[in-house]
């Protein structure tokens, strides 16, 4: 759902030049990142203790948006593809493709490639899966994104091939994650209660047990493809939503692995023994301030310019993130090469001047200012700061903020629905491609356009970027779209930021942070020294 | 006490428990928001946020999902969460227990350390126990309990090393380990009653020990622990069962935060969880079950009142 970031696909894009060549898939980038700095090699064996910050709630990846789930399902389930440790899209079930033109992907299966009960997974279960995922009656928000599926045929047991209504460029990247295209089995759906609680899969791990609001526990799959990995023999992931108490946890060598969203939390660790913080790389999170553009003030491209010139940027990720935060918009600088990450001169109205606000409030009518409400979920602490900078900064030009509180399920269904009054502020997260990133909550025939707005030069961008099949062309679309929705200032976006911190213990190696805040792809490679 | 006493008590859960189902519903529903929003996050249409609202049967006329729901709690079915499709009745059962025993285990050390405590601050009036035992109530009921909690969570963490403090194991699997981890957050809930039951303990002892039979016991020679324990306790004790009694209600509200610190998947986080989540069916069935625990918790220190204290009648 929310909350969280991401990871780069410098790999897919040049990966996806049509052309009649077989591109094979790398299956086993093996541990390109160490955690530790030690000289043992990997070995097999212990059950990894980890305090996760929500319950998963279920487990049905098709429909289930929340990342606490995703940290289940990325590890039950595998997809044709996969990313993997250093950010690269990889081979899953799927060995190989061809894409021998636009609309058209032929994916072979991996030999032998089996679901945790031992049955070999066929070409049959992969239709099953997309067929399952784009059902109205399964209502998975991820269904649009699909619809652009013409057919799907599967001339043998190892072959898929998919006609696309059109061409479509962020199509490898949506199928690379198994909780966007998990390859389910068919028998384990049809039992009652779904897959809600219950889970069956491909991928590394399988599901030992469900305790809902107390624990995951999982074991390594018996049946994986790759018959090194993963070196743990199990996971534990506790559920333990306290900050201070999860980060406790870690310290007295409870858990060996725990992530928190505020990098002012692991800081209170200061210099204890046997404990290290990892840092994600780069920015995939975003701060997103939307405004209700249906009606005034904010229907004026005048108002919402003051207030993009009114907000000190550079001040808000001083205080709020020390300093650990960019200027950016929706794609941010971590999805490489298409995000924005630079000086607050590089994107339209957002270099703090409170002086040509004032300008700009005048010219729109509010010389002797205005009153306008900030909509904001106290649930996250940052938000809630960010908003109370926001309403001091404001207040200069002569924006008079109320800040007003609601709880998180509120705040999101008014931000989606745009049907607050003012402006709502919500974080938001990682997603596997700039596609997902800006064409919903952007393009104007969008049911869900994020302050409903309508702006047909966006619209050409976002297709822009849907069709376009090189790399360089998609980027220049999606930093061009950044740039209008800066000047138009339809959006704004006090600051991007990294997904997490993860605090691991000393006996925890080859784990690596990655910039979507997930963790799957580092868990394949994580092992133990000296089992707990 | 007789048994129509009881039979009218018991007669009474029903009017309260429509009562408190009706109010429970409106306020669940009065919440804005959806699981249909919670479930399918930014990127869902309304179409898709509608198409799961028609699964889960949310789409219907509030009065009418109320008829339903009410007439399969009759039928002794209290629903399925929407959120992971459990049975409300079992997700309710696995986490009671964990409550159960935080609440079982706060209250016997609050009572097992609170009645001693306040009748020793009672006979060493102006002594240095009693100072001790009236600062260190004031002190415990002053403290926050997600403030005492998380302190202990920390310290222990920092000069405990390796102490499990936090999360659940059942008492089946390691009884010694589920009685250490719990041990912490049951002295955390204890601490704030504990303060109340001594303060109640000794100013009844005190206005008892007043009292002149007491005197008239002293001076016909009466040993002191006899005049202590048997005169004045039980005396004592009326008022004191009541001030307990009510304690448990707020044992069991507090047991919701104190869940939440220690990470504990007791009822209480069960609540917080399911109206985040607008988990209405489940929210609704733990409002009736807890409603009919305190209920029934009430009803038993009404008799146990005039066990003690035969002459309150059976008004």
């Amino acid at each position: 759902m929310m909350r969280r970031s991401r990871t780069s696909w410098r790999g897919v894009a040049t990966a996806a030049a049509v052309g009649s060549t077989v591109v094979a898939l790398a299956a086993c980038g093996s541990g390109t990142g160490s955690g530790g700095t030690t000289n043992q090699k990997p070995h097999r064996g212990g059950t990894l203790q980890v305090a996760t910050d929500a319950d998963p709630g279920s487990l049905d990846p098709n429909i289930n948006t929340a990342y606490a789930s995703w940290y289940v399902t990325e590890l039950i389930y595998g997809s044709l593809l996969r990313q993997d440790q250093s950010g690269k899209i990889v081979g899953d079930v799927a060995q190989s493709y061809t894409h021998p033109d636009a609309r058209t992907y032929t994916f072979k299966l991996r030999p032998g490639v089996k679901f945790s009960d031992g049955r070999t997974a066929t070409s049959a279960d992969v239709k099953y899966s997309f067929d399952r995922l784009t059902d109205k009656a399964t209502a998975s928000p991820w269904s649009g994104i699909f619809e652009v599926i013409k057919s799907i045929d599967t001339p043998d047991a190892s072959t898929v091939t998919f006609h696309l209504k059109r061409s479509f460029a962020p199509f490898l990247s949506y199928i690379a994650y198994p909780f966007y295209t998990p390859i389910l089995d068919k028998q384990t759906v049809e039992k009652p209660g779904g897959l809600k609680n219950a889970a069956m899969g491909t991928g590394p791990f399988e599901l030992v047990s469900y305790q809902p609001g107390n624990q995951v526990t999982l074991k390594r799959n018996p049946n994986y493809y790759d018959k090194q990995r993963p070196y743990l023999d199990g996971i534990r992931m506790r559920v333990i939503t306290n900050d201070s108490t999860r980060l406790a946890a870690v310290r007295s060598g409870q858990v060996q692995l725990a992530w928190f969203h505020d990098p002012r939390t692991p800081k209170l660790l200061g210099a204890a023994a046997n404990v290290k913080v990892l840092e994600a790389a780069d920015d995939r999170n975003e701060e997103g301030l939307a405004f209700n553009q249906t009606k005034a003030p904010f229907n004026n491209v005048d108002v919402r310019r003051a207030i993009s010139e009114g907000i000190d940027r550079n001040a808000i990720i001083k205080l709020v993130l020390d300093g650990k935060g960019n200027i950016g918009s929706k794609i941010p600088g971590g999805a490489k090469p298409y995000g924005y990450s630079g000086p607050a001169s590089g994107l339209p109205y957002n270099t703090y001047n409170p002086a040509d606000a004032k300008k700009l409030l005048a010219k729109a009518g509010y010389g002797s200012g205005l009153t306008v409400s900030l909509n904001v979920a106290p649930l996250y602490p940052r938000d809630l700061q960010t908003a109370e900078i926001m309403r001091d900064q404001l207040g200069k030009i002569g924006v008079h903020v109320n800040i007003v509180q609601k709880d998180w399920t509120t705040t999101l269904g008014s931000f989606v629905k745009t049907s607050y009054d003012g402006m709502s502020m919500v974080g938001l997260v990682w997603q596997p491609d700039p596609d997902a990133d800006a064409h919903d909550l952007w393009d104007s025939k969008s049911p869900i356009n994020i302050g409903h707005f309508k702006d047909a030069q966006i619209d050409r961008l976002l297709e822009d970027g849907r069709v376009a099949q090189t790399t360089a062309d998609r980027a220049k679309a999606y930093m061009a779209a950044q740039k209008r929705v800066a000047d138009m200032a339809y959006m704004l976006f006090p600051y991007t930021s990294k997904a997490e911190d993860q605090v691991v213990r000393d006996s925890v190696q080859g784990f690596t942070a990655t910039d979507s805040g997930l963790h799957g792809a580092a868990l394949l490679n994580t092992w133990l020294t000296g089992a707990r | 006490m007789s048994a129509s006493f009881v039979a009218k008590r018991i007669g009474m859960l029903v009017p309260t428990w429509l009562g408190i189902s009706i109010i429970a519903f409106s306020l669940i529903h009065l919440i804005p928001g959806d699981p249909a929003t919670v479930i399918l996050g930014i990127k869902a249409t309304p179409d898709q946020r509608q198409a799961l609202l028609h699964q889960l049967g949310l789409d219907q006329p509030l009065p009418h999902q109320f008829v339903t729901w009410l007439g399969n709690v009759l039928h002794g079915d209290l629903g399925t969460s929407v959120i992971n499709g459990t049975s409300v009745t079992s997700t309710i059962w696995d986490r009671a227990a964990p409550s159960f025993e935080l609440v079982v285990f706060a209250f016997v050390l609050a009572v097992v350390f609170g009645i001693p405590l306040g009748i020793v601050s009672a006979t060493r009036n102006g002594k240095l126990a009693e100072l001790f035992a009236s600062s260190g109530s004031l002190l415990g009921m002053s403290i926050p309990t997600f403030v005492l909690g998380s302190l202990l969570i920390v310290l222990g963490s920092r000069w405990l090393g390796g102490i499990d403090m936090v999360g659940y194991v059942p008492m089946g699997e390691d009884p010694v380990r589920n009685l250490t981890m719990m041990f912490w957050p049951a002295l955390t809930l204890a601490l704030s009653v504990l303060a109340i039951v001594v303060r109640y303990t000794r100013t009844s002892m005190l206005s008892t020990l007043s009292q002149d039979y007491i005197t008239t016991a002293r001076a016909m020679g009466v040993p002191h622990r006899t005049v202590i324990y048997r005169n004045g306790l039980r005396n004592a004790l009326v008022p004191v069962i009541g001030a307990v009694g009510a304690q448990l209600a707020y044992l069991v509200g507090g047991a919701v935060i104190v869940e939440s610190v220690f990470a504990i998947p007791g009822i209480g986080t069960l609540t917080l969880d399911s109206i985040d989540q607008r988990d209405y069916p489940v929210l609704q069935g733990v409002v009736l079950i807890v409603a009919t625990g305190v209920i029934v918790v009430n009803i038993l220190i009404d008799i146990l009142y005039r066990v003690v204290d035969p002459r309150m009648g059976d008004a």
